[in-house]
């Protein structure tokens, strides 16, 4: 990934787009103990080539902390999934705009949270797509948003003052048994 | 995305690698009806080098299967890992497309 070539929105804002921290989780739900917490987080610009950029520095982020490949495919898809919908449908001018993407994880859990400034929109609040149709008759329409719901074990939306919110949860299977 | 083809007596084999999303479909798509274009009746797809598809993937294969039964042609799937499995049972694509494990199995009798 090269960070230099990253076209920062707006103006006078920080060139860092990417960070990576890992911090050991003090909180304990239940005494559980959630071991390394690891937390990824990038900047995108509205950009279609933006999502290759995040599913890629997602990838060496998975690797780096073990996350399974599997978890890390789905994870690639619910990005190009939902972030290509803000880019196509959530912003009426022509400006830049900035997408947030934030991926914690310990050894419980993966949560993605995806978040913009665009118009007010639940992506979960959509139809579901009839599945059950024979080929000639069907379409690929609501079908990411469908892909989004089965893949993941939580998905919910917020609007926080003027952001969509979107967070997606994850469970992992305990190290031992993956 | 890379996509090899081949010709293996009658069947177009087209062997995809990497991600099919939605930065790829478009390259995908112009190979697919590049393909269409030339006469291309039987087409098997494999792919075993798939990283991970997403709709937008779902929707070149959608569309090349059409066109192509329309013309009296069939489609053939391979080589699906664990994730893209589960991406064509969720959409409801392993009950109308025709999928197979190995690339082998699918020339079978094709």
């Amino acid at each position: 990934m090269n960070e230099a070539c990253v076209d920062t929105p707006g103006s006078g804002v920080q060139d860092v787009l990417r960070f990576e921290i890992t911090i050991l989780a003090v909180e304990n739900s239940g005494g559980r103990e959630d071991g390394l917490r690891h937390v990824f987080a990038l900047t995108l610009a509205n950009r279609l080539d933006e999502i290759a950029r995040l599913n890629e520095a997602f990838k060496e982020f998975a690797a780096e902390h073990a996350i399974p490949v599997a978890t890390r495919r789905s994870g690639n898809v619910v990005f190009d999934e939902l972030i290509t919908n803000v880019i196509n449908y959530a912003f009426d001018d022509d400006a830049e705009h900035r997408i947030e993407v934030r991926v914690e994880v310990n050894d419980h859990r993966l949560v993605i949270t995806i978040s913009d400034d665009g118009s007010p929109f639940n992506p979960f609040e959509t139809d579901l797509p009839d599945t059950a149709l024979p080929l000639d008759e069907r379409d690929v329409g609501g079908l990411g948003v469908h892909l989004v719901r089965n893949m993941m074990d939580e998905v919910s939306y917020d609007r926080r003052t003027d952001r969509n919110v979107v967070t997606l949860v994850k469970y992992l299977e305990p190290k031992g048994k993956r | 995305m890379n996509v090899m083809t081949q010709e293996i007596d009658s069947v177009t084999v087209v062997r995809i690698e990497g991600n099919l999303d939605t930065n790829t479909s478009p390259e995908a798509q112009e190979h697919f009806d590049g393909l269409l274009e030339k006469g291309a009746s039987k087409i098997l797809v494999d792919c075993e080098k798939v990283d991970y598809m997403s709709s937008a993937g779902l929707r070149v294969l959608l569309g090349t299967v059409k066109r192509l039964t329309a013309a009296g042609g069939s489609l053939r799937i391979s080589g699906l890992n664990e994730t893209v499995q589960e991406v064509f049972d969720i959409s409801g694509f392993s009950t109308i497309l025709a999928v197979f494990a190995t690339e082998a199995e699918a020339l079978k009798g094709f």
